[in-house]
């Protein structure tokens, strides 16, 4: 005998919250507050309301308790968790005929786009849904070449130029100079754009962020 | 540009300092001889190896060597995960020959969902035990472990398991199916990946290039086939990378491979609002069918790559069985171009590009068999869309074939940069609902500011120009083409509806005599043109509805038309509803005597009209608003006069046959003399008399209105308030 049997849910708008409380009491997680959120359904013949729709393998227990009496147990995970919003949700259940507006609709063993098709819904598109994210892909470029970025000392120093190298060397001779930054100038063996140290000292030097890429892709280039 | 290494030494650090890197162009200069074992990559990234005797472009299998990094990856090389130090430590090493330990390192998770790895809940406590079942955690094989979790009951894939024959013998081959209602994983993201996506799916395996933003990412909520197995690594593969890779999930792993072929006939929102990814395979489409699923009434779907955000190039796919495009590619704003794909067998291009803002320029794809561009719907909360609407980057567009086409309704809506359109073939087209609206930037040829260049498109079968019966959401032809200064003379002899065709094309300073005898909806049809002084004499003779107003949306005919001086004497025999037909005509000074004995509904007709002085004795015997459900801001006379802050004249028994009490704020603002005070005082006690109407409302205040006379207007008054209703006049 199937552990699971699959069950396909349609909550109306209206009754989102009640919907969300039953399943957080039937639920696992204080995730299952979450259950029904986006509504990308609505009956064919009123575009006007969506409902929201899962569909999937439920444990037998859950099954039981939707058909069973009240809820009457708080879950240790949500102790706040609204009971009478859940069994109003609870009893709000019809198995058979269209959605409707009032009630949440609910199929079990059907084929989820059988069960849709049963109750009448049909695809809507949310209003209110967010728009998609734009990936700002030439910084995610640089700051995954930046960090490909390394150089040794040598090839940093040399494509420095010797009066800039002069400078430096002065940084790093100077007391004032913290004594990290003066290490780093003197003893590091190999240059990272994306130190700390690097930044400060294309500071210290007077180079922008953009320089100091420039720098560095052609200090790689630096054969020695 | 690079320095032979000999197999695997370099990585096992026994020749680690060896020769200098060589900077050497191509083609290299010295003898083959004197360079043995050296490698330049010509310019076509082709790489070549010194046999000592001459370039070749073999290496012996299993060649292992160093490049610098500005150099790609070369076609039939792979690159080597790790990482190299001193001198070295920003070389990359390539071999020539695949192994899955080179790629290894780059993997930064791994989903593999066999049953040890599998948990029923997210909270990874209760092992799945036999399918079907519920997962809510799969263990990731990478480390560190970026597990995928669903922790909403609800929304957690089903674990099945399939039967495979590898080799002669059956392995049972596990699977995650996603049923695309909402199952889906989610992953924390430390840091945002760019590179290859495996998917091994039932059909094939596929490669995607990612980029994953840091954070929680989604995965699955519209994948179309059973996942065996995913791998995403943090490296772009190249096309030799990716089918070794692909070979070696088949070898070792027994994934189909390539199976495409069978897969279901249609793709609908397959890849839907997938924004992680930027590049698409070449994948076996010839059997697809539906690539974007029918458009069907108060519905709403999407196409296979619908919202793919970011995806930057698309590949040149098989789309030759395709029927269905709607909204395929729509949403794709980060397309610049688009290749020239086989579109002979499709019908429908609904929405297709929607929004692909930045295409600049589109190919001449055969759409000749293509039936509807646009789909108009009658649901205000469902998205009424053209094939290119909102491609705001389009500045012009190839001469397609649209001779089998019915409906360009919004097709280039929005395309604001268009500068110009073509002579394409609309011969068989009806319907043309907010086809150009928006096209602010189409005007005139620019080699010749003084034509228009808009062209003598064949619009004679055309019967909708726009859709101006209803709603905020429908809009007219040419609604907004801002930069018309002249139209041309199109025929339109077969319209019927014109609502809001050039509703805002400001530019305009003239409009031709165009045939529209056969219009019946006028509704916001000149609406904004502000350039039009005169008007012509159009044949409006069968037009019913010149305006209407639901809720914030105030349409009419001429609204603000306010370049206007004078108004011709038009036919308006069928007209039933004037609902803002003149509002803010602030031009005019004198209004013709039109017939207006059908109307029902002037609700505003000539609100904010400020310089008319008198008004004619139009014939106002067919006005509704009578009973309560009549009474609305559109019928009868409700605001029909008020802001006519010059109107002072207006004549006796006017409204003496008009059953209706729906007077409130019609003359509101005005500069009534008393003696017109007293006519529609009279003439509306006269009808309610007649009528019995009773619990009216009619407005004469503001402005510089005159107060009713004693002896007549009063009376008048007296009369209708003890019928209940509300009297609004000056000083009574």
């Amino acid at each position: 005998m199937a552990r699971f049997t699959l069950a396909t849910i349609a909550v109306p708008s209206a009754l989102l919250d009640d919907a969300n409380n039953a399943m957080l009491v039937l639920g696992n997680g204080p995730a299952d507050a979450g259950t029904f959120i986006s509504q990308e359904w609505a009956l064919s013949e009123d575009a006007e309301t969506g409902f929201a729709l899962i569909s999937g393998l439920y444990a037998q227990d859950f099954l039981d308790a939707l058909q069973g009496p009240s809820l009457t147990v708080r879950p240790d995970f949500a102790p706040d968790v609204n009971m009478t919003g859940a069994n109003r949700a609870k009893d709000a259940l019809i198995y058979t005929g269209a959605a409707r507006l009032d009630k949440i609709s609910i199929r079990l063993d059907m084929p989820a786009h059988e069960a849709i098709t049963e109750m009448g819904l049909v695809p809507w598109v949310d209003p209110n849904a967010p728009p998609p994210v734009v990936i700002d892909r030439a910084a995610i470029a640089l700051a995954q070449e930046r960090r490909t970025m390394v150089v040794s000392r040598l090839q940093g120093r040399l494509t420095l130029g010797p009066v800039t190298v002069a400078a430096l060397d002065a940084i790093a001779d100077d007391p004032e100079t913290p004594w990290a930054m003066r290490e780093t100038i003197k003893n590091a063996g190999e240059w990272r754009r994306t130190s700390q140290a690097m930044d400060e000292l294309g500071y210290l030097l007077g180079y922008e962020p953009i320089e100091m890429d420039a720098l560095f892709r052609t200090a790689a280039t630096v054969n020695v | 540009m690079t320095r032979f290494l000999h197999d695997r030494e370099f990585l096992s650090g026994r020749a680690t300092v060896s020769q200098a890197l060589t900077d050497t162009a191509y083609p290299v200069p010295s003898d083959a001889s004197l360079t043995k074992g050296s490698f330049v990559i010509t310019e076509e990234g082709q790489l070549q190896w010194s046999s000592g005797q001459e370039w070749v472009p073999l290496a012996p299998p299993g060649t292992e060597m160093m490049i610098t990094p500005w150099v790609d990856v070369p076609e039939g090389w792979f690159e080597i995960s790790g990482k190299l130090g001193g001198d070295f430590v920003n070389r990359r090493i390539i071999a020539n020959l695949f192994d899955f330990g080179y790629v290894e390192g780059t993997l930064v998770s791994w989903f593999l969902p066999v049953a040890s790895n599998m948990y029923e809940t997210s909270a990874g406590l209760i092992q799945v035990a036999s399918p079907p079942a519920p997962v809510g955690r799969v263990l990731d094989a990478t480390i560190p472990r970026l597990d995928w979790v669903q922790p909403v009951s609800g929304n957690r894939p089903s674990w099945g398991q399939v039967n495979r024959t590898v080799a002669e013998e059956v392995e049972v081959i596990d699977q995650i199916t996603f049923n695309r209602l909402g199952q889906a994983f989610q992953i924390a993201i430390p840091t945002t990946i760019s590179g290859t996506m495996f998917v091994c799916t039932s059909v094939g395996i596929y490669a995607l290039g990612v980029t994953i933003l840091s954070g929680t990412y989604t995965y699955g909520r519209w994948d179309r086939h059973p996942v065996e197995e995913i791998l995403i690594n943090n490296k772009f593969f190249t096309n030799t990378e990716i089918e070794a890779f692909k070979n070696f999930l088949v070898e070792v792993r027994h994934r189909i491979k390539d199976n495409f072929a069978a897969m279901p006939i249609d793709l609908n929102n397959a890849w839907r609002a997938r924004t992680d990814i930027v590049s698409f395979p070449v994948i076996d489409t010839s059997n697809v069918t539906e690539f974007g699923q029918r458009a069907v009434s108060n519905t709403q779907t999407t196409g296979a790559w619908e919202g793919c955000a970011n995806l930057q190039t698309f590949p040149v796919i098989d789309t030759g069985s395709g029927l269905l495009f709607n909204g395929t590619w729509s949403g794709c704003i980060s397309l610049t171009s688009f290749p020239l794909l086989d579109f002979t067998s499709a019908i429908e291009l609904c929405w297709t590009w929607l929004g692909c803002t930045g295409l600049t320029s589109f190919p001449l794809i055969d759409t000749s068999s293509v039936v509807r561009f646009g789909w108009h719907s009658t649901s205000v909360s469902v998205r009424s869309q053209g094939t290119w609407m909102n491609c705001t980057g389009l500045t012009s567009f190839p001469l397609i074939d649209l001779s089998s086409a019915l409906s360009l309704d919004r097709t280039w809506f929005g395309c604001s940069s268009l500068l110009s359109f073509p002579l394409l073939n609309t011969a068989s087209v009806t319907s043309m609902k907010g086809t150009w609206a928006g096209c602010s930037a189409m005007s005139q040829n620019l080699n010749h500011p003084i034509i228009a260049s808009f062209p003598l498109l064949n619009t004679a079968n055309v019967i909708a120009f726009g859709n101006g019966s209803s709603t905020e959401s429908s809009f007219g032809a040419w609604e907004g083409c801002a930069a018309f200064t002249v139209f041309p003379l199109l025929v339109t002899s077969a319209g019927t509806d014109f609502g809001r065709a050039w509703k805002g094309c400001s530019g305009l300073n003239s409009f031709p005599l165009l045939d529209v005898s056969n219009g019946t909806v006028f509704a916001g049809t000149w609406q904004g043109c502000t350039g039009l002084t005169a008007f012509p004499a159009l044949d409006i003779g069968l037009g019913q509805i010149f305006g209407h107003r639901n809720g914030g949306n105030y349409i009419g005919a001429w609204f603000g038309c306010t370049g206007l001086t004078s108004f011709p004497l038009l036919n308006f025999a069928s007209a039933t509803s004037v609902v803002h037909a003149w509002s803010n005509c602030t031009g005019l000074t004198a209004f013709p005597l039109i017939v207006t004995a059908a109307c029902q509904s002037f609700g505003f007709a000539w609100f904010g009209c400020t310089g008319l002085t008198s008004f004619p004795a139009l014939n106002f015997s067919s006005a509704i608003g009578a009973d309560a459900a009549q009474v609305n801001n559109a019928n009868g006379f409700n605001g029909a006069w008020s802001g006519c802050t010059a109107l002072t004249t207006f004549p006796a028994n006017m409204f003496n046959a008009s059953n209706t009490r729906a007077y409130h704020s019609a003359f509101t603002n005005c500069a009534l003399t008393q003696t017109s005070v007293d006519n529609i005082l009279v003439s509306i006690n006269t009808a309610r008399a007649a009528f019995t109407l009773v619990n009216g409302q009619i407005d004469i205040t503001g402005g510089t209105n005159a107060t009713p006379s004693v002896g007549t207007g009063r009376p008048a008054v007296d009369a209708l308030r003890a019928a209940g209703w509300t009297v609004n006049v000056v000083g009574y």
